[in-house]
């Protein structure tokens, strides 16, 4: 199991490596460039304020330079300071990633609450009216945009049913109840395509462990179906799920753009539009670099986790 | 052959959902072509007094609130997302089939390295790399393409890769070889083929996930810019007037989800139809 880990470990390093690669170069890609940006269009800048500048900034320096520079700072933890602000963009994210982990969390186990039992139901009674209402069902969340859900929910919730899920977001740390209470719609409409995902990957994985052998002769040594369910199928079926579960929490835990932009939550997604909207461009660069490590962190999880749980993984 | 493609046709039209998905895509296919003469109404002419107008004879699904006729800018709409997300699939089509061929085939350190690359693209969060590269280098339509190119190429090279390497050593390839086949004449008549149906599934899944990617990028005002409709700034511009007229956000929004059920249904349809374990899973 330790030699597992630790091969993933270094077979992650070229990923970690190309990914700061790349958040550092798309950012040079900027029309104009970051001083431009930075001095705004109200002032000419004469050729030494600009020379001034690029020192401030670094950008007299060779481009390989710039980067290990960088890579230094984040390493110590300095992921930079906003243009807009003057604020240390590692403050501003330790606030703003817990509201977008809370919510993950909400929404993948949700999505989970009602996503399995979906998916088994219908496995277990493949091409009856239950599974044909499951899968269109999970076809329609499958192909339900995010941000017209989310839209939709405010104007039920605002029109036609006021009853105090809508409102500004609330600290957990001041008032829990109050906390979930607007956390509930955004929950759902992160939720329901995830739910779809689960369902139908759920439904797939035990069909295809109900036609194996070994589950054939569990049912002709007498057992009964629920024990067969549980004790054989089950276990089998839902390793691989494990992996739609983590892949689509790290999704989320970089944040929801979409959605926290709707409802108004102050998480990573919100953070990164908007500091896109300034071109408040190390922010932007700060808060991708980090949701993507988080995304590689847990999947790298993930696997540990599908190898833990099933031996053939390990040793293959 | 023709027996062969007898008994699909007939395959098909046995999956009640298979023929909904193929009609929904002709459909909205249909529409991006016509709309500029089957949209009752210039999508960009205001008509002034008739602001938030609900549905009616004149205005089927209403007006926004420049008082535009919302069923022709919908209409119009479809060319603007249906062009962004072919595009945007082309090039993720072309980059990763190339990326993927290439990597199967030769094999070694290239391959390692190609698919190392790959593997960083998927390391990102996939709308979050999109609005990454589309907020640095701006609402363009053609920086929209680049993007969502390069979001989803990774999965075109995953898929072409593994195919090539499960057809590139069984014996008519390795017969082929012997008789002296040049590799591009094995490529185009062998492995070509093979590649080509998980392929096809791949495309139809990541056009309805192209199609969401756009119209979200639309509703952050990063994607296709105002006037011009597209279904992702309607519903974003709707949304402050939806309490009073509530038309402005349906309609578009259903829009969307229309064509992205109608490719997942034709994706599962053609993945049934094409991988021949599914098939007799069902049999």
């Amino acid at each position: 199991m330790a030699r597992f880990v630790a091969r993933r470990l270094v077979s992650l390093g070229p990923v970690l490596f190309g990914v700061t690669v790349l958040v550092f170069l798309v950012l040079r890609l900027i029309p104009g460039d970051v001083i431009e940006v930075y001095a705004g269009t109200q002032v000419g800048l004469t050729p030494e304020q600009r020379r001034e500048l690029e020192r401030i900034f670094g950008m007299d320096r060779p481009l390989y330079r710039q980067y290990v520079d960088w890579i230094a700072g984040v390493l110590q933890g300095d992921l930079g300071t906003s243009l807009r602000t003057g604020r240390k963009v590692g403050h501003e994210i330790a606030t703003r990633l817990p509201v977008s982990a809370e919510l993950a969390t909400l929404a993948t186990g949700l999505a989970m609450v009602v996503g399995l039992p979906l998916g088994m139901l219908a496995a277990t009674q493949r091409g009856r009216a239950w599974d044909a209402v499951a899968r269109v069902a999970g076809l329609m969340g499958l192909s339900l945009p995010g941000f017209w859900l989310a839209t939709l929910l405010v104007l039920v919730f605002s029109k036609y049913l006021p009853v105090g899920l809508l409102g500004p977001y609330v600290r957990p740390t001041v008032d829990p109840l109050a906390n979930l209470r607007v956390l509930a719609l955004p929950t759902v409409a992160l939720a329901t395509p995830l739910a779809a995902v689960l369902m139908r990957y759920v439904r797939a994985s035990l069909v295809e462990v109900l036609g194996q052998e070994y589950i054939r002769t569990a049912r002709s040594k007498g057992l009964p179906e629920r024990v067969v369910l549980r004790r054989h199928a089950l276990r089998n079926a839902l390793i691989p799920v494990v992996t739609v579960v983590g892949i689509q929490f790290g999704y989320l835990l970089g944040g929801t753009v979409v959605v926290e932009e709707v409802f108004g939550i102050p998480g990573m997604g919100r953070l990164v539009l908007y500091a896109i909207y300034q071109r408040d461009y190390p922010v932007v660069q700060a808060v991708v670099l980090v949701s993507a490590l988080l995304f590689v962190g847990v999947n790298l999880a993930v696997d540990v986790l599908y190898a833990f749980l099933d031996p053939r993984i390990r040793y293959g | 052959m023709d027996e062969e493609r007898r008994r699909r046709a007939v395959r098909w039209s046995q999956r009640p959902l298979t023929v909904v998905g193929t009609v929904l895509v002709c459909a909205y296919a249909l529409a991006a072509v016509l709309s500029p003469w089957v949209a009752p109404h210039d999508p960009l002419h205001m008509y002034p007094g008739l602001a938030l107008a609900g549905p009616s004879l004149r205005f089927p699904f209403g007006t926004d609130e420049f008082g535009r006729c919302v069923f022709s800018r919908i209409l119009h709409g479809a060319r603007v997302s249906l062009f962004v997300a072919g595009a945007s699939v082309a090039t993720a089509l072309i980059l990763g089939t190339t990326v993927g061929l290439v990597a199967g085939l030769r094999g070694g350190r290239l391959d390692n390295v190609l698919m190392r690359v790959m593997d960083v693209v998927f390391a990102f969060p996939s709308v979050l790399l999109a609005l990454f590269v589309v907020g640095v280098l701006g609402p363009a339509p053609a920086h929209i393409v680049v993007a969502i190119g390069l979001v989803y190429a990774p999965q075109f090279a995953r898929v072409s890769r593994a195919a090539v390497l499960t057809v590139r050593h069984l014996e008519y390839v390795e017969a082929a070889r012997a008789l002296g086949a040049s590799e591009l004449r094995i490529l185009r008549r062998h492995i070509l083929p093979n590649v080509a149906a998980p392929l096809i599934v791949q495309v139809s899944l990541t056009l309805s996930l192209a199609i969401l990617t756009e119209s979200a990028l639309s509703f952050l005002g990063l994607g296709t810019q105002p006037p011009w409709p597209s279904w992702g700034n309607m519903l974003s511009a709707g949304r402050r007037f939806m309490e009073l007229a509530p038309w402005v956000a349906v309609f578009p929004g259903a829009s969307i989800m229309g064509i992205v059920l109608g490719f997942n249904l034709l994706g599962d349809g053609l993945q049934e139809l094409l991988d021949p374990r599914m098939r007799s899973e069902h049999t």
